[in-house]
């Protein structure tokens, strides 16, 4: 089914690999697979088999064939009898049995479907384009006859950026799913001569537009089955989660208005800083647009992201946040989140405490092994089996930058060094390890090269890293147990990322490397007497990224696009 | 992927509060348009032909008002096409009416006897050329052409652009791309087959598929019945849209990145929304919700929907022939269906009053509406 043209040149592919060269042209030079045309050229994982690798002796990674022509894996999900189900681009719902190896079909004739809650074995809720649906198999045949619209309550343009995500429920019945913004580089912004809801032109000026209710939005979908607005300032959510104790969280990618991807902490009725949302709360309602309000205003509106993701290395879109619930069994990180990344050969691990009433913490690199090919970029949604396997779903979408495939990895047994928790002191970090450490090594602070910088708030795509300089550790000391090291910074200040590279640190025993020696920790809050955050640096308005919206003009006369269904329940706009 | 004849902000710059530097924009824009085809003095000559999937390969053009200019239109198609000047925003309604022309259409050309026709061809056979030599019109604006052969006229259309400003380039219409993002998931059946059974009637299942799809809303659903009909189904108006033979529909290889092309003509379109629940004329629904569809052994849809309170099921199906709708409504009300002015509908079950059928009792409860297919596949 994939012929390889690369395999006989492993060595060469690795050392590429390792040099970091790009190998899209090489991709491109493959032939499709199957009797799909894809834009961009074949885009199959690269597959170098024999390279070593740091983690290998801790973590497997198996590799499942997907059947022919499926294309990209957009959702995933455990059934509670053990199955996968997973969401592929084209819009099928399929099973995956790990015990068979064997792939059916559930359902077909979704549109872009994201995200998949399994209810039971034989009823799913689906987020696709248009709606949350509710797929139920009432005849026991395998394939769903059932597919109720749970919710439809927000806004459809024919934009193709206007993605949903989830959803995810809580202990209470709540639903949740996530609202990505259209975008104002699409021409036409609709593609249809009609569109679902209110529609106003004062969400669309700025580069990611919410011309229609509630993109940009967290909903809510409450037992009996309203649609509630949740909370805004989301630009691309792409992965929503609930932590074990029930608090939702949300990821976020790094673009217009947000300097760096991170993971939020939703509450009802907060800003999260993408302003275009707004439109729809009843004090921005009227005929500005969100993004002519003043940078100082929408900042001290907005709730910081938990946890920065620092654009580049660590991530440049994060996704699905899943949180290992599996008691041990995927080793030593049991309560913390994992979570996807499309561009890097990572995952990422995610150590979150509460400080002063918020909740923050720190991100480091999991799996990061360049020579170990195994480990794919694309990583969009996850999660975890009964056995603690962490199946992993890769996506190259619509020309995303990953790559297509479904990976279940395993651990091993062996404990890894790796830091397991970073907390924050009156004056420093403490780190907690996986093993114990040699205290020789891990007391000498030339050992931590930390720095500090933060990202800018501002309508421009992105942000640098700003006032990015050393700190200097004055000492590092190791707990009794040599599990623990405490580090005492010359400084530290809030509303700031600390960025942490460990070197030379080993295991007591001496077998066992760090194996992700770098770690930034999010302060937003100190323990305790927080100062107010910095204002945004002053700059120019991005008159780049605002846009007149253009949308077709369908030749039925003055008026445009028309609004048909969906939230209508919104201040008329005022007159010419 | 069709491309929308013309892209402009003019709906919504009455309502934008544009600063100056915005108008600055779009005048910017404007002039640095190229100056296309028109050649100051010399009668305008603009070559037109078609491309397959119901597309001319301009959808649009731009001349000066007043103009003397020749039309010279080609038919590289196996299909009938005529080409029809109409006034600005008349499109549908010139479409929709030659759709009723009835037994004398061919003989018209299929051209309505409609004021807003402003000039047309007549049909022009496959592999052939027809001329038409006018003055543009002196009102500036944009004036849609259109294939006017029944059931075309929903994608084959483009816009004249009556203008003294700089006048844009000519666009042009890339042929629809082949491949799918629906295909064929894993299943029992082999892949070609149901490949084949994609490709259009006869089929033994239905099949569902949400999209984007051309003159609708963007909670589409199109469907294609055993038999070969398909029809679009609107999820966010709750109604259903407009039918069509020669098969299915084709999705751009990105599900999101474009709207689905239809594989064949369509035959009918529905204007409205059709019910009205207990009086008619005058009720309107003020408030249709869509729940969702179930499919039968047959993969044949019916759609849920609660208008006004009452649950309404619908589901249409292949017979003898003919499209029969089945309706069902929960409640109590009479029930009115309004007649496609296309002739040949009946029900069951209702009487006829004026331009609506009504049901009452338990006939109101469910009812069929029949509606007549195109006689052969369109030539």
């Amino acid at each position: 089914m994939n012929p390889h043209p690369l395999r006989p040149f492993p060595t060469l592919l690795t050392a590429l690999a390792v040099l970091g060269l790009a190998l899209a042209p090489l991709h491109a030079a493959a032939p499709a697979r199957g009797a799909a045309p894809r834009g961009g050229g074949n885009r199959q994982p690269l597959v170098v088999t024999d390279a070593p690798s740091k983690f290998a002796q801790y973590y497997d990674i198996e590799t499942i064939d997907l059947p022919p022509d499926s294309l990209s894996v957009d959702g995933l999900a455990v059934m509670p009898d053990g199955r996968i189900v997973v969401l592929f681009y084209r819009g099928w719902v399929c099973f995956y049995n790990p015990k068979t190896k064997k792939w059916s079909t559930f359902a077909q004739g979704l549109h872009t479907p994201l995200g998949v809650l399994p209810i039971s074995n034989r009823e799913l809720l689906v987020m696709q384009m248009p709606e949350l649906t509710r797929l139920v198999d009432t005849d026991d045949d395998g394939k769903a006859d059932h597919f109720e619209s749970v919710s439809d309550q927000f806004g459809l343009s024919g934009n193709y950026h206007q993605f949903g995500f989830g959803p995810v429920k809580d202990a209470q019945g709540n639903l949740f799913f996530a609202l990505g913004n259209g975008s104002n580089q699409a021409r036409p912004m609709t593609l249809t001569t009609e569109v679902r809801g209110f529609m106003t032109p004062f969400g669309a000026i700025s580069r990611m537009t919410s011309d229609v209710p509630y993109r940009g939005w967290i909903m809510q979908v409450t037992p009996d089955g309203r649609t509630i607005p949740y909370a805004s300032g989301l630009r691309e959510p792409n992965g929503i989660g609930l932590d074990p104790q029930g608090r939702l969280f949300s990821t976020d990618n790094q673009g217009d208005w947000v300097g760096s991807g991170a993971l939020y902490h939703i509450q009802k009725g907060h800003f999260y800083g993408h302003p275009p949302s707004l439109i729809w709360r009843e004090d921005f309602q009227g005929g500005h647009s969100p993004v002519e309000r003043p940078v100082a205003e929408l900042d001290a509106l907005r709730t910081r992201a938990a946890v920065v993701f620092p654009y580049g290395d660590m991530a440049n879109s994060p996704t699905q946040p899943s949180w290992d619930t599996t008691g041990g069994k995927f080793g030593p990180f049991t309560g913390q989140v994992f979570l996807g990344e499309m561009n890097q050969r990572h995952l990422l691990r995610v150590m979150l405490e509460d400080v002063d009433g918020v909740v923050q913490g720190a991100v480091t690199p999991f799996l990061n092994d360049a020579a170990n090919p195994k480990m794919r970029r694309g990583n969009n949604r996850l999660a975890f089996d009964v056995e603690g396997g962490l199946w992993v779903a890769q996506t190259y979408h619509d020309a995303w930058t990953g790559e297509d495939g479904l990976q279940r990895i395993t651990w091993k047994g062996v404990v890894p060094l790796e830091v397991a928790a970073m907390k924050l002191t009156d004056d420093g970090f403490q780190l907690s390890f996986t093993r114990p450490v040699n205290a020789g090594i891990a007391s000498n602070p030339s050992n931590y090269a930390m720095k500090t910088y933060f990202y800018d708030y501002h309508e421009q795509y992105g942000s640098s890293k700003y006032d990015n300089h050393p700190v200097g550790i004055t000492s590092a000391v190791v707990s009794p147990d040599h599990m623990k090291v405490t580090l005492h910074l010359d400084t530290l200040d809030a509303w700031r990322l600390y960025d942490l590279t460990l070197n030379e640190i080993v295991s007591e025993d001496g077998q066992h490397q760090l194996l992700s020696p770098w770690v930034v920790y999010t302060v937003n809050h100190l323990l305790r007497n927080t100062p107010p955050p910095r204002a945004p640096i002053p700059s120019e308005p991005a008159l780049n990224e605002r846009k007149i919206p253009t949308y077709p003009t369908p030749d039925r006369g003055p008026g445009g696009v028309k609004s048909v269904g969906g939230p209508q329940n919104f201040k008329p706009l005022p007159p010419n | 992927m069709m491309i929308p004849p013309v892209s402009t902000p003019a709906p919504f710059l009455g309502h934008l509060r544009l600063s100056l530097r915005f108008a600055a924009l779009a005048i910017g824009l404007l002039a640095a348009l190229p100056a296309g085809l028109h050649a100051a003095g010399t009668p305008e000559v603009i070559r037109i032909g078609t491309v397959p999937g119901l597309k001319f390969d301009l959808s649009a053009f731009s001349v000066r008002p007043g103009t003397e200019v020749e039309i010279i239109f080609t038919n590289s198609e196996e299909m009938l096409h005529n080409f029809v000047i109409v006034k600005p925003g008349t499109r549908e309604a010139v479409g929709l009416a030659a759709l009723t022309l009835g037994a004398g259409a061919a003989e018209r050309d299929f051209v309505p006897p409609s004021p807003d026709v402003l000039w047309s061809t007549k049909v022009v056979p496959a592999g052939t050329s027809a001329s038409l030599k006018f003055t543009t019109p002196t009102v500036l604006g944009e004036y849609p052409y259109v294939c006017t052969f029944p059931g075309h006229f929903v994608l084959m259309y483009g816009t004249m652009i009556v203008t003294n400003n700089p006048l844009p380039p000519v666009k042009t219409v890339v042929a629809p791309t082949q491949g799918t993002a629906s295909g064929a998931p894993p299943s029992a059946m082999p892949p070609n087959e149901h490949a084949a059974h994609l490709a259009g009637p006869p089929a033994a299942q239905g099949v569902t598929q949400r999209a984007f799809m051309p003159n609708s809303g963007p909670a589409s659903i199109a469907v294609l019945l055993p038999g070969g009909v398909a029809y679009c189904w609107d999820a966010g108006a709750g109604r259903f849209r407009y039918a069509w033979t020669g098969g299915y529909m084709t999705m751009p290889r990105a599900a999101e990145r474009g709207l689905a092309t239809l594989e064949g003509p369509v035959f009918y379109t529905e204007p409205e929304y059709p019910l009205r629940l207990g009086t008619a004329p005058g009720g309107e629904p003020k408030r249709i919700d869509y729940k969702g569809f179930v499919l039968d052994a047959q993969s044949i849809p019916e759609f849920a929907t609660v208008v006004d309170g009452v649950t309404v099921r619908e589901r249409a199906e292949v017979r003898n022939g003919r499209l029969v709708r089945r309706f069902r409504t929960s409640g109590e009300a009479t029930v009115w269906f309004a007649i496609p002015a296309a002739g040949g509908v009946t029900a069951t079950g209702g009487t006829r009053e004026g331009s609506y059928f009504k049901f009452s009792g338990a006939s109101a409860r469910e009812f069929t509406i029949i509606m007549p297919l195109p006689a052969a596949p369109a030539p």
